[in-house]
Parts: C-alpha cells; sequence; structure tokens
C-alpha cells in the first residue's frame, strides 16, 4: 500500500505541483495552505472550498501530516521540552522558552548532528539524518503552545545549514504571506559557520543569524569545534563584514573555566569583530556528562561581559532554563539513545 | 552585499582524471592531474565537483605525497553512497575527463614528530599524504581502522616506515590473526592509559561518530583536550 505523503511542511511551488499533477484549480494551492497553516484542519475532508472530487484525489495520495509529540517534559521554570519521533524512528527535541509574554521555541533540523563540537550532547550521538520540512514544522505546529509563539531559534539538534534546503523551506512557509507570515525578526537561525550555505542564506534570508565563535584563536576553536579546520571563523567573520545589515547578526560564547574566558580572549574578539555592527550572547554552559569542560563562574561570566562592553561591543548574558529537564541540545535524546534516562 | 565576497577556495582549476581505481567494492581511489606549481600541505583539502554549475561541491582530503617530485598529480580517497548526488558521478570518471576544484585549504595539519594519527576508512588520507611525504619520523604513531585488509588503504607503507608504531584495526577480517581483530575504538579501550603519551598531539580523522567516540574514549584515558583535534567528514 501506497504511504500517504504529508501535506504539512510543503511550499506553495509544491502544492501548485500537486494542484497541477491532479487538474485541480490553480488558485487551489493557495486554498490548501490556507487550510493547512492558518485554519490548522485535521483532515484533507474538511477543506470545504475544495470540490469534492478534489478531495477525494487529495486523499488518494495525502494526508495532512502532522504528527503529536511523544514525550514532553515540563521544567520548574516553565521550560518545556517535546520529543518527537521522526519517520525513520529517531528521537528528536524541541525546546520552548517562556519568557513574560513571549514565547520561543527552539527547533532541531537533524537527527544528531556531524559537528561534533566538544560541548555538544547531540553531537555524541553521530549522524542519524537530516529532517525533512514536514518534520521541522511539526515541531512548530504540533506543540500545545503553537499558536502563542513569538519567536523560532534554529538552535535545536544539528547544524541549520547543513540541512540548507529542507531549513529555508521551513522558513519559507514561516515568513511567507500563504503561511504563516511572519516576521522574518522573530526567527533566527544558529550556525557553526558552513560557508558556502552561509553565504546562500545571507543572501535568501532576512532572519537573523546566530554564530557559535565560543574562541577567537583558531587553534583553540579548533579543539572545541572542528569544522574550524574546514571554514576557519575569520573566513566567517569576512563573510558577515561583506554584509550591509549586521544588526541581524549576533555570536554566541559558552564561556569554559580556564579556557576561553580570560582578558586575551575579550581583546582578541574586540580585533576579530572589529568592524562588525554583531552583539554577543554569553551563555552560561549546561553541564554534559564526562565533559573536560568546566562552566566559568558567575562573577568571572560577569567580568567577562564587562570588558567586553568596555571595548564596544554589545554584549548579554543569556539565562539558562530547563537544566532540571535537560534542555541543552539533544542532551536528553542523546540520553536515552544511550540508555541512560 | 555578499557579492563583495570572494570565497577564498572557488574552483578555479579544472583537472583531468589520470586514473582511477576501485580497491574495494564502492572504494575509489581518484587520481588527478595538479599544477605543477601547486604547493599543498599534507591534512588540507580539495572542494571538487563534477558539473559547478549543478552539483555543489564536496570536499575531500588529499591522499597523495606533498612534494610533486613523489606525487605529480592529487589523489583523493572515497567511497560512493546510494544517496551520495557527487560520489556516483566521481565514481563514471574515466582517464581523460575532467573536474572542477579549488586550491587547497584547511588547517588540519601537523608536525613531523610527537603525533598520534587515528583514522577510520576514507579519513586514513590525510594521514597517509603525511606519511608519504616523509621519510625520517620521529615518535610518530598511527592506529588505523578498517573493515578488512583491503579497505586498509597504504597498511604496506604505514608498516614499511612506521613499524611497531602502526596499529592496524580489522573489524570484520579474523584471515590476519597477528593484527587487532575489532574496531579502534576497542583498541583504545583496552589499551592502557599509560600508552597513550601525555606529550604527543592526537590527530582523529573520520565520520562523525567515529570522532566523538574516539575523543570520549582518549577523554576518558587522561588525554587533555587541547591535545586532541579532529577532521570530520562533514
Amino acid at each position: 500500500m501506497e504511504l500517504k505523503k504529508p501535506l504539512l511542511g510543503l511550499t506553495l511551488t509544491e502544492l501548485q505541483a500537486i494542484t497541477q499533477e491532479h487538474s485541480m484549480p490553480t488558485f487551489a494551492a493557495k486554498q490548501i495552505a490556507d487550510w493547512i497553516y492558518r485554519k490548522r484542519v485535521t483532515s484533507i475532508e474538511e477543506m470545504s472550498n475544495l470540490s469534492l472530487g478534489d478531495r477525494q484525489k487529495l486523499c488518494e495520495h495525502y494526508e495532512i501530516g502532522a504528527k503529536k509529540y511523544q514525550h514532553l517534559y515540563a521544567s520548574v521554570d516553565g521550560t518545556k521540552k517535546y520529543l518527537f519521533a521522526t519517520t525513520k524512528g529517531n528521537g528528536i527535541e524541541s525546546a520552548l522558552i517562556p519568557h513574560e509574554n513571549h514565547y520561543t521555541l527552539c527547533v532541531s533540523t537533524q537527527v544528531g548532528c556531524k559537528m561534533g563540537c566538544l560541548f555538544c550532547m547531540t553531537g555524541k550521538q553521530g549522524f542519524q539524518g537530516q529532517l525533512s520540512t514536514n518534520e521541522i514544522i511539526n515541531q512548530i505546529y504540533s506543540i500545545d503552545e503553537s499558536e502563542q509563539l513569538t519567536n523560532i531559534v534554529y538552535m535545536g539538534m544539528g547544524e541549520p545549514l547543513d540541512n540548507y534546503s529542507e531549513t529555508i523551506k521551513s522558513i519559507e512557509i514561516m515568513t511567507a504571506d500563504y503561511a504563516y507570515a511572519w516576521s522574518p525578526k522573530r526567527i533566527t537561525v544558529s550556525t557553526v559557520g558552513v560557508i558556502p550555505t552561509l553565504i546562500r542564506f545571507l543572501e535568501e534570508s532576512k532572519c537573523n543569524l546566530a554564530v557559535s565563535l565560543h574562541s577567537p584563536f583558531d587553534e583553540e576553536r579548533l579543539q572545541l569545534m572542528p569544522i574550524q579546520n574546514v571554514y576557519p571563523i575569520k573566513e566567517v567573520i569576512q563573510v558577515l563584514k561583506a554584509q550591509k545589515n549586521q544588526a541581524r547578526i549576533s555570536f554566541e560564547y559558552i564561556l569554559f573555566a580556564g579556557v576561553n574566558d580570560s582578558q586575551k580572549h575579550v581583546n582578541e574578539l574586540a580585533r576579530l569583530l572589529n568592524g562588525l555592527s554583531a552583539h554577543i550572547n554569553l551563555m552560561r554552559f549546561h553541564a554534559i556528562p564526562n565533559s573536560p569542560l568546566k562552566g566559568t563562574s558567575e562573577e568571572k561570566l560577569k567580568e567577562f561581559q564587562s570588558a567586553l562592553n568596555k571595548k564596544g561591543i554589545i554584549t548579554t548574558i543569556r539565562a539558562s532554563r530547563g537544566e532540571d529537564i535537560m534542555a541543552a541540545c539533544g542532551l536528553l535524546s542523546t540520553l536515552q539513545k544511550q540508555g541512560s534516562a | 552585499m555578499t557579492a563583495m565576497y570572494i570565497p577564498l577556495h572557488p574552483l578555479k582549476f579544472k583537472s583531468k582524471i589520470v586514473d582511477q581505481i576501485e580497491i574495494y567494492k564502492n572504494h575509489f581511489i581518484l587520481s588527478f592531474t595538479r599544477e605543477p606549481e601547486e604547493r599543498f600541505m599534507a591534512g588540507q583539502l580539495l572542494a571538487l565537483t563534477t558539473a559547478p554549475d549543478t552539483i555543489p561541491p564536496r570536499l575531500y582530503s588529499i591522499a597523495s605525497a606533498e612534494t610533486a617530485e613523489e606525487s605529480t598529480c592529487y589523489q583523493i580517497y572515497y567511497n560512493t553512497t546510494k544517496e551520495g548526488q557527487l560520489s556516483n558521478r566521481l565514481a563514471a570518471l574515466k582517464a581523460g575527463d575532467e573536474l572542477h576544484r579549488s586550491s587547497p585549504f584547511g588547517q588540519f595539519i601537523f608536525p613531523k614528530s610527537k603525533s598520534y594519527f587515528i583514522a577510520v576508512g576514507t579519513g586514513i588520507a590525510p594521514f597517509l599524504s603525511k606519511i608519504k611525504s616523509t621519510d625520517h619520523f620521529q615518535e610518530v604513531k598511527l592506529l588505523h581502522g578498517a573493515k578488512n585488509l583491503e579497505l586498509l588503504l597504504g597498511h604496506e607503507i604505514f608498516s614499511s616506515k612506521l613499524k611497531k608504531n602502526y596499529i592496524p584495526c580489522l573489524s570484520q577480517d579474523s584471515a590476519y590473526p597477528g593484527l587487532f581483530q575489532g574496531r579502534v575504538s576497542d583498541y583504545l579501550q583496552n589499551c592502557d592509559a599509560s600508552k597513550l603519551p601525555l606529550d604527543y598531539h592526537y590527530y582523529l580523522c573520520g565520520s562523525a561518530e567515529m570522532v566523538v567516540q574516539t575523543r570520549d574514549i582518549l577523554l576518558s584515558k587522561g588525554v587533555p583536550f587541547n591535545l586532541i583535534s579532529a577532521e570530520i567528514y562533514f
């Protein structure tokens, strides 16, 4: 029996290809998008402005394709972690971070990750596969707070720019008038700096960009992030400096005690980012099992922030959330995969 | 304004295929021309593709020797997969065909001494390049894993040049009792921590899973993280 394909996660162009293939009116594609993304119907039968015949044709090959999460973990601080099963039977995570009247969802783009960063739990799974646009959008569509969301950050499992085509399609669905019509300013894509797709992203998207920096020194960054071999941070910065709209760029910097938290690092960061009007988000390290890295003390964290601010770099400290539910990306699913959670 | 940015690794060269050998099922060594004046360091990469307008380039470690005297062409070691958009096209190339490539680049480079190389499968390429390029080694060790002897690319060169400092591991071939039977990770797990010197730098090359697993074992055996560098096949 033919497996039905999901409509959720299809762009207007893809829906138009379907309507054309099934000899449906051209405008039916927009109607289908409206039913799925705005009216949130749960079955094709509910698409009442499509003819009965067209609905039947669609039903033969397609379904809405929304999948409920498998597990939900709630933190005492309000953070929630949703676990979804992929079509290949793997587990992926999304974290909901409420703050005052904002709801930010951190979504995954891959199962596992190829980047192997020393401080990241997702990398310990190895790379299991790419998520489809359906699986990315489903994380946004199927959580309990879907209609309250105010921001999306592509900072969950995986490297979004290593799954570029599906990431960019999901962004289209989030921002296009035919679907969710969000402002791109409400969306942030995080990357280690995969230069070829970074260049495409900067040309094709108006969303915010967060670059994982973590050390301004080549050799040190190489030990933390193997991607430095291939796409050194200096080349990433060169790409970013050529951007007109630099306000949408930020850098992520996790502080590790005795590793990347010295005045020498402040000085080098100032040199590296000179000429860019971007800001730095300092992050506390969510400890992962057997890690040789330790988080910097609160005092040192504030000192580091102050030193960067003195250098003219706008620097904020991101609040740690959901540590009791292992909200750090990949932590829960990796431990489950390893059989210890 | 990204048009202002000139990528540092444009596909500015066309190379002619010199030779293609399938050393084992779906595992190939591809040789192609190198410009006489081109220099590179073992561990560096080439971005290459067969059709720059339609197939995005992928990165391959150079497996041939650094010096033009030793090797007048580039070699890469790769395997094909069902989904591999480029690798299957590479596998179809014959002598005389052309591919588009960048200049060599990358920062995964190593000294001649006090280096502990660890590689699995096609991840051997950067270390093969290094060891082909050098005759006099001081304190260089290589832990090399593959499924079977056919896939243990370069094992004759390594045995001859590194002698006892070469440790081959076969994970699915028990026909060679003199070699370690098992994965590289099994070897390291069973290895006494005193055999992992703390005055060496460890260089790992392979898949994300291999690198992360190997790095975790080394860390658990007391090797500090700042003595470990890795190249992952992205």
